[in-house]
């Protein structure tokens, strides 16, 4: 089963709504995770703070070990008393600091945590009741005290401190994977702590040693040097740590003051305590007092560090959290953003693309069935590419309906036919089956042919077999058999449509009736055949009768002349007149026979064409009529050079002699000139321009227009004239003849008294050259 | 005894190393006025006289203190003395301690030696003896006099001594 393919309108709709999902998800999962970043974050900064309570909670519990320690060592009764002040109130600060801190902590649940709340919980009990034994101790004399208790003392505070510390390390370990930073920060958190600690280890055990006034044992410096070792590594890697996280800048000035003030105690008791031989048979230059003053002196320096750099740590973690709710809007913005455009486009595709395009392909449809229809409605006034298209495509309705149209206007049959047998065919079928009585269904592709008269047949099959094979256009006149008997006149003409390959797509044809046409033709020709039957009877009568008539008439002239050579002085001088008379009139009769002999001559003859230039033609008629211009007093004007023409040299000549010869001849000014010339173009007094005009002009009496037509008649003349050479009148005939023989025409334009001039042409009616305007 | 006399002498010289070290506290937890803290970014401690501390107050120098670098400067001409922060006098230069104090009039100059009745004769911070440990006292009317203001972090290492003689600054 074949699926319904989608239509375009329907994998774009999908495709912007894939879109647009996919970009909400995408966005959505980025708001999603920056929250849960932002929730991670938050969290994170309360631990910070928490473990910032515990960080403290050791740094007081060191301080309490410390003084305790020293306490628990002092030699005397008056030292001990002025340290347990001092021991009293780190105590206290230790547990305040240890209660926020494991108070805070109880708000997480790691299953880790709890293990360690019940170890620092045993650990702290055993540390309270250490504390009262302390107390007690303290008071007693010197010498019973127990040095067990301050080991253990020592120990067991130790351990706490490391206890808190882990706890804290290990508290915190849920929280750095939010940022790396976060992890260099914890790192350099647990410096702080090594240094602190150490420094409090070594700031008991130095104060026992005064106090005691005892040189330190082997432990006990190894304990020194190794802490001492310690501590230093510590001071470089926290700078290490604040540098890579970036700290380091804001701490600076706290950790050079906290590092010179650590460094220059070390260096009043470097000699003193760390240099292993040099002794000083325990006589310390510094009290116990002096030295836990210096100490907790140097300390508050390296608190300040701490505590800055707590702070800092914290506006880091502030600052991420910003960060955070900075991406969550700037996220959200974007989701929101993505979202109104894929709405917009959503929108944009249906109503300007998907709404558009199908209702233009629903009209064209309408249109290619004949429904009028309009595409344009649409999209007006559209400058886009959907309201080119619509133009373009109204242009193409447009041109259908035309074509539609020309083809019912039109007298003509139209047919279109592709090589598949669909097109256009219906008239063409009504037509043929009502005219041959072959049914339209077995027309094509060769049916048709056999009602085609049989002198036909052949050579219209193979234009026919031609025009569908390759698709060469087509012209044919054939007959066709009527069902009613007799023969039909098509005139068909075929055009074939190619397919970009060059195969046959279509082929479009016109047939037309014709038989009328065929018919007037044949009558036409058949009238034409008799007129130039007539004509050159008339011809060949004329030639005839002048021949045949010359013979009588030379006898009449001479018999004439010897009648009055025989009866010279005989007859009577009436006689002799009427016998002249006779003799003028047959020369003129032999004129006229002579003349009507060469008019007959100029119809029958053929024309011997050949190149000629026409100057050399004028400067030959100047030469032969030299004394007859002289006589006249005549001058021939030739304004421009004449071209070289192909005609009958000697008949043209004879024309142009005609011309000049009357312009001459029928004129009185004193001066007579006459013009030849040539124009590339003319219109004719009728409003008909010709090309390739040559004149005529004088300056002579002139001729009214009402003899404008009459003067080229046979032996016409406008004036009566004696004199034989006059002529007979048959000049103008012959120039008429000559020129409607090389197929052109003459006309001429004249006034009484104004001159005239004969224009014509020699290339002919029939040529291109002329038209009219 | 050599081994006595050795021992004694390293005492002595212990003895320099934890002076040498308090006069980081000393600048540490007293006030100048800001004026003097404003001449620069640097904190000054002098040296009248030969040093007294064999070279251990030399890596002092490049330390901070209340953010302000150190510098270490030895002077012999009592002129000088004026543009120290904190000025030690070398036992040897008692001689010359009255005249040093009048020129310091008016100078917020921390004086510190350890030569006897230092205190007493106008100096501020005068290191003793009690019991073989270090003792400091400290002249308040001398130190207040030179518009100087000790921190009770200050007080905390010294005895408070108040001046029996005329040199005392008012």
């Amino acid at each position: 089963m074949r699926m319904k393919p989608l239509s375009i309108r329907n994998i774009l709709l999908v495709t912007v709504a894939a879109l647009t999902l996919i970009i909400t998800l995408l966005a959505a999962q980025e708001v999603v995770v920056n929250w849960q970043r932002l929730v991670r974050i938050q969290s994170l900064k309360e631990a910070v703070v928490i473990s910032d309570k515990l960080f403290d909670a050791t740094e007081k519990l060191g301080d309490e070990r410390d003084i305790a320690y020293t306490v628990l060592h002092a030699p005397d009764r008056e030292t001990a008393d002025s340290l347990r002040a001092r021991l009293k109130e780190s105590g206290e600060a230790a547990d305040v600091a240890f209660n926020v801190g494991m108070e805070a902590l109880k708000e997480y649940n790691f299953p880790e945590l709890q293990q360690f709340r019940v170890e620092i919980e045993t650990q702290l009990s055993g540390i309270q009741a250490l504390r009262k034994q302390i107390d007690q101790a303290a008071a007693l004399p010197i010498g019973q005290r127990n040095n067990a208790l301050s080991d253990r003392w020592f120990a067991e505070s130790t351990a706490l401190i490391m206890q808190i510390q882990d706890l804290w390390v290990e508290f915190s370990r849920h929280f750095v994977d939010i940022d790396p930073i976060v992890t260099q920060h914890l790192r350099y958190k647990h410096f702080l702590r090594v240094i602190s600690d150490y420094t409090g280890r070594q700031r008991a055990i130095i104060g026992r040693l005064i106090v005691e006034n005892t040189d330190p044992t082997p432990e006990e410096f190894a304990q020194l040097l190794r802490g001492q070792g310690i501590i230093e590594l510590s001071w470089k890697m926290t700078y290490v740590l604040a540098s890579q996280s970036g700290l380091y800048a804001s701490v600076a000035p706290y950790y050079t003051d906290a590092q010179s003030h650590y460094q220059t105690l070390y260096d009043m008791v470097r000699d003193i305590f760390y240099v292993p031989g040099a002794r000083h048979n325990a006589s310390y230059p510094i009290g116990v007092d002096l030295w836990l003053e210096l100490s907790s002196q140097s300390k508050e320096s390296f608190d300040a560090f701490r505590n800055a750099s707590l702070k800092e740590i914290r506006r880091y973690v502030e600052r991420l959290e910003i960060q955070a709710k900075q991406t969550i809007a700037l996220h959200s913005l974007l989701l929101f953003f993505a979202l109104a455009l894929c709405l917009y486009s959503f929108r944009v595709i249906i109503y300007r693309v998907i709404r558009p395009i199908n209702g233009m392909v629903a009209a064209l449809v309408a249109a290619t069935q004949g429904k009028p229809v309009a595409v344009m409605p649409l999209v007006a006034n559209r400058e886009d590419e959907i309201g080119k298209l619509a133009k373009v495509l109204h242009v193409f309705q447009e041109t259908g309906e035309r074509y539609r149209a020309l083809v019912e206007a039109s007298s003509q049959i139209i047919w279109t036919w592709r090589p598949d047998g669909t097109g256009n065919m219906e008239t063409l079928f009504a037509w043929w089956e009502k005219t041959t009585g072959l049914p339209g269904n077995q027309m094509l592709p060769y049916g048709w042919n056999s009602v085609v008269h049989p002198d036909d047949r052949e050579w219209t099959k193979a234009l026919w077999t031609k025009a569908m094979a390759i698709g060469e256009n087509y012209d044919m006149e054939y007959r066709l058999l009527r069902h009613e008997g007799g023969v039909c006149w098509v005139y068909v003409r075929g055009i074939g449509l190619k397919n970009p390959d060059g195969s046959v797509r279509e082929l479009v044809g016109a047939l037309n009736d014709v038989t009328e046409r065929k018919e007037a033709e044949a009558e036409l020709l058949a009238y034409n055949r008799a007129l130039e039957r007539s004509n050159r009877e008339l011809d060949d009568f004329a030639y005839i009768a002048s021949h045949d008539l010359k013979e009588p008439l030379r006898g009449i002239h001479n018999h004439s002349c010897f009648l009055l050579e025989d009866n010279e002085g005989k007859m009577d001088a009436e006689s002799v007149k009427k016998l002249n008379r006779l003799v003028y009139l047959s020369q003129r009769m032999e004129h006229l026979v002579n003349d009507l002999l060469y008019f007959s001559r100029l119809g029958r003859q053929e024309l011997a064409i050949q190149q000629t230039d026409i100057n050399e033609v004028i400067k030959d008629i100047e030469n032969t009529l030299d004394h007859f211009l002289a006589e006249h007093k005549a001058r021939l004007h030739i304004p421009v050079p004449l071209p070289t023409i192909t005609c009958d040299k000697p008949r043209v000549t004879e024309l142009f002699r005609n011309l000049i010869t009357n312009a001459v001849k029928y004129n009185d000014q004193p001066e007579k000139t006459v013009e030849i010339g040539f124009l590339a173009t003319h219109a004719s007094s009728q409003g008909t321009a010709y090309k390739n005009v040559f004149y005529v002009k004088d300056n002579g009496r002139g001729i009214a227009p009402e003899f404008h037509e009459e003067i080229f008649r046979i032996f016409k003349r406008l004036q009566n004239s004696k004199d034989a050479d006059d002529g007979t009148g048959v000049g103008l005939t012959f120039v008429k003849k000559i020129v409607e023989r090389h197929g052109g025409k003459i006309w001429l334009e004249s006034e009484p008294g104004q001159g005239t001039v004969f224009y014509f042409t020699l290339e002919g009616a029939n040529d291109d050259t002329a038209k009219t305007i | 005894m050599p081994t006595a006399v050795r021992a004694a002498d390293t005492l002595q010289l212990h003895e320099q190393e934890i002076k040498a070290g308090l006069l980081y506290n000393f600048l540490k937890y007293t006030n100048w006025p800001p004026a003097v803290m404003n001449d620069g970014s640097s904190t000054a401690v002098c040296i009248f006289g030969n040093d007294p501390f064999d070279g251990y107050l030399q890596p002092m120098a490049g330390r901070t203190v209340n953010q302000r670098q150190i510098t270490l400067r030895m002077i012999h001409r009592i002129e000088d003395a004026g543009t120290c922060h904190l000025l030690f006098i070398n036992a040897d230069e008692k001689g010359h301690w009255l005249q040093l104090l009048d020129s310091l009039k008016g100078k917020s100059v921390l004086t510190v030696s350890d030569f006897d009745d230092f205190a007493d004769s106008g100096g501020m911070i005068e290191f003793g003896k009690k019991d073989s440990h270090i003792n400091v006292n400290l002249n308040m009317e001398a130190v207040t006099g030179a518009r100087l203001h000790v921190q009770d972090r200050l007080l905390k290492l010294v005895t408070v001594v108040h001046s029996t003689s005329s040199g005392g600054e008012q």
